[in-house]
């Protein structure tokens, strides 16, 4: 995946010979993060340059062209998490319980003399808040390079399948 | 842009007026940030706000992607600004549920409203329901003229 272009459909079964299971433990750390509310070590795991991304557009082509849900930078994923910490902020009081769900991943794209993957899963988000819940359901694309024993993320990009509906309020990232 | 207009205009042209201009009944332009919202009441407990970036003709690329980048922090639905308005709204709405009493009390600082002499108007603390007296005024009056 080149910078922000949208997922190509990958190969099926996804790139040979590259065990699957690093990368599915490592999104299933990830979407634990945010469902225990571990906001600064959920953007801890994306580069210095990294960006979390939900288009509004179904297949968007950038986040410069066209309004997104969400389009966030380091310093923009600090402001939310700072915001997400404050004890006034209303749309989180009381906060949201939320559960990820992760499945269907595949090793789409694979770099591994640069370190560097694109991995595609498929994501159910249910989030509950004030007896009324709900789902959000998407394919998500991480663009990850290798750290260490574990990875980082350059890109997440979330595409919900219903991102150009109108929606109630998403106060956590997805 | 003070080459072209000189600096007097360029410095009128950068003094932001007006932060929401409301175009009854549905519109709302946002000078300051560039966007144009549309406010559709679907239901009595159900209103849809569609929010449309800008892009100015000529403005540099880095400007309409500025603009771009802002209504994702200030007015998507996952936004900083718009999340709290929403539950805002919400909260209002269930307190509007109340059978209590008929009617709904926007008196805060009436009295208190001073002259805006530079723009011909009237201002108050934004605190105070100055604002939304005066858009149902304003209604009343068109609807009076209309009659």
């Amino acid at each position: 995946m080149d910078g922000f272009s949208p997922p190509r459909p990958a190969a099926p079964g996804g790139v040979k010979g590259i065990d699957r299971e690093p990368f599915e433990l490592f999104l299933i750390h990830e979407g634990r993060l945010l469902d225990e509310r571990r906001f600064e070590e959920w953007a801890d795991l994306f580069t210095d340059d990294g960006h979390y991304w939900v288009p509004s557009v179904p297949g968007q082509k950038s986040p410069f062209q066209y309004a997104s849900l969400f389009f966030d930078d380091r310093q923009l994923m600090k402001t939310r998490i700072d915001r997400l910490r404050h004890p006034r902020i209303h749309i989180q009081t009381p906060p949201s319980r939320t559960l990820h769900m992760v499945s269907n991943i595949l090793v789409d794209e694979a770099d591994e003399a640069a370190g560097e993957y694109t991995i595609s899963s498929s994501m159910l988000m249910g989030e509950y808040r004030l007896d009324v819940q709900r789902f959000f359901v998407g394919r998500q694309t991480h663009r990850l390079v290798k750290d260490g024993d574990s990875f980082r993320i350059a890109l997440k990009r979330v595409d919900l399948i219903n991102c150009d509906s109108a929606f109630e309020a998403m106060a956590l990232p997805i | 842009m003070s080459d072209s207009v000189g600096a007097e205009r360029a410095e009128e042209i950068l003094t932001p007026r007006f932060h929401n201009s409301l175009l009854y009944p549905t519109t709302s332009i946002m000078g300051l940030n560039i966007h144009i919202r549309v406010i559709r009441p679907v239901s009595v407990d159900l209103t849809e706000v569609t929010v449309y970036p800008i892009r100015l003709k000529g403005a540099p690329d880095e400007m309409n992607y500025g603009n771009i980048r802002l209504l994702n922090v200030t007015h998507s639905a996952a936004s900083f600004v718009q999340t709290d308005d929403l539950e805002s709204f919400r909260r209002t709405q269930e307190g509007l549920q109340s059978t209590q009493s008929d009617w709904i009390d926007l008196s805060r600082g009436m009295g208190e409203e001073q002259a805006d002499r530079e723009y011909n108007a009237t201002m108050e603390s934004a605190m105070h329901e100055m604002a939304i007296r005066a858009q149902y005024q304003a209604w009343l009056h068109y609807m009076s003229d209309a009659a």
